[in-house]
C-alpha cells in the first residue's frame, strides 16, 4: 500500500498522542485508510512489546577504575590547593611590610628550588618507583 | 541511599557515595554507550569517563532533577569522542555475549537483537523513549535538536524497527 503526504501528517499526530504528547487527532483521513489503520496497529504493538524491556546483563563493575580516575585527580589537585595558605600568609606578610617595618623572613635561597622540584615530584609520580603490575594484563 | 543523598555526600568530598552511583546507573550506562559506539571497549572506556566527568561535574548539578538524564549528555559527549577515533572497530555490540538469563527471555533477546541492526541514532531514540519513558522535551534537551526533529527521527526509527520486527516474524 502507498502512503501519501496525508498518511505521513496523520501517522504524526497519532505517534505523538500515543506518545502522550498531543490529544487523540481528529483526522478524518484515518478511518478512511487502511493502510494506516495497520500502521497504528504495528505501532500499538511494538510499544506493548517494548514497554519494560529488561536491559541484558552488562557484566560490568567499573567502580574500582572510576574511584581510581578520581582519586588520582583529587591528589593531583589537592597538592596545589594546600598551598594556597602558605602563598596568603607569604603575600600577607609583604604587603604588612609595605607599611611596617617587618624583618624579611630568612629563607634559604635554595628553598623555593626544592618546593619547586617537590610539586613536580607529586605531580608526575615517583619516577623511582618500581612498577609491581602489567596494566595490560590486568585488563 | 538515595540519589540525592548520594551527590550531597559526593560534593562535601566523600568519594565513596559516588559508588552508589556507579553501581546503580552503570549497567544502563554500558548499554546506552554500546548503543552508540557499538563497540565494547569503547563503551566502557566511554562510561568509565563519563562517570569521572560526573563526578567532577556534581557541584553544578540540580538535585531536584533525575540523575541519570544529565548524566546521559555527558555520557553520550564521550561516546561521540569514542566513535571519532579513527581506530574505532565498528562491531554489533548491545549484546556482546547474549544469554537468556533471569529476567531476559528469549523474546526480550529478539527485540533487544532488532534494536540492534538500527542506525545508532535510531537505537538510541527507541531505548530512551520506549525503555526509558523519556518525554519529546527530555529528548529534545538530551540529543540537543527541536521536538520536531525528535518526532521525525523517531517516527523514522520506529518505521524501521518495525519492518525489521515483520520481517523476523514473517
Amino acid at each position: 500500500m502507498n502512503t501519501t503526504d496525508d498518511c505521513e501528517r496523520a501517522r504524526m499526530a497519532l505517534m505523538a498522542s500515543i506518545d502522550g504528547e498531543s490529544d487523540a487527532p481528529r483526522d478524518e483521513h484515518f478511518s478512511t485508510c487502511a493502510s494506516c489503520q495497520l500502521w497504528l496497529k504495528d505501532l500499538q504493538s511494538m510499544t506493548r512489546q517494548l514497554q519494560g524491556l529488561p536491559y541484558p546483563d552488562a557484566r560490568v563493575d567499573l567502580w574500582m577504575a572510576v574511584e581510581g580516575q578520581i582519586r588520582h585527580a583529587e591528589e593531583r589537585r589537592s597538592l596545589p590547593r594546600a598551598l594556597w595558605p602558605v602563598l596568603g600568609i607569604v603575600f600577607a606578610w609583604r604587603t604588612l611590610q609595605l607599611f611596617f617595618d617587618l624583618p624579611l623572613p630568612a629563607l634559604h635561597p635554595l628553598l623555593p628550588l626544592a618546593a619547586g622540584l617537590a610539586i613536580l615530584w607529586r605531580l608526575a609520580g615517583d619516577p623511582l618507583a618500581i612498577q609491581t603490575s602489567a596494566p595490560e594484563l590486568e585488563n | 541511599m538515595d540519589d540525592a543523598a548520594a551527590i550531597r555526600a559526593c560534593r562535601t568530598g566523600n568519594v565513596d557515595a559516588f559508588r552508589h552511583l556507579v553501581e546503580r546507573y552503570q549497567a544502563r550506562a554500558m548499554v546506552h554507550a554500546r548503543l552508540l559506539t557499538r563497540n565494547d571497549a569503547d563503551a566502557a572506556d566511554a562510561t568509565q569517563e563519563a562517570f569521572v566527568d560526573a563526578f567532577r561535574s556534581l557541584a553544578a548539578f540540580d538535585v531536584a532533577r533525575q540523575f541519570y538524564p544529565w548524566f546521559y549528555v555527558l555520557l553520550r559527549n564521550r561516546c561521540f569522542k569514542q566513535r571519532s577515533r579513527a581506530a574505532t572497530k565498528w562491531e554489533s555490540a548491545i549484546l556482546p555475549d547474549p544469554r537468556i538469563g533471569p529476567g531476559i527471555s528469549a523474546e526480550h533477546l529478539d527485540l533487544w537483537r532488532a534494536i540492534d541492526r538500527l542506525e545508532p541514532d535510531a537505537a538510541e531514540l527507541i531505548v530512551l523513549k520506549h525503555i526509558e519513558g523519556w518525554t519529546y522535551a527530555e529528548l529534545a534537551s538530551a540529543l540537543g535538536v527541536p521536538r520536531g526533529t525528535v518526532m521525525s527521527r523517531l517516527f523514522a526509527a520506529r518505521q524501521r524497527l518495525s519492518r525489521i520486527l515483520t520481517g523476523e516474524r514473517s
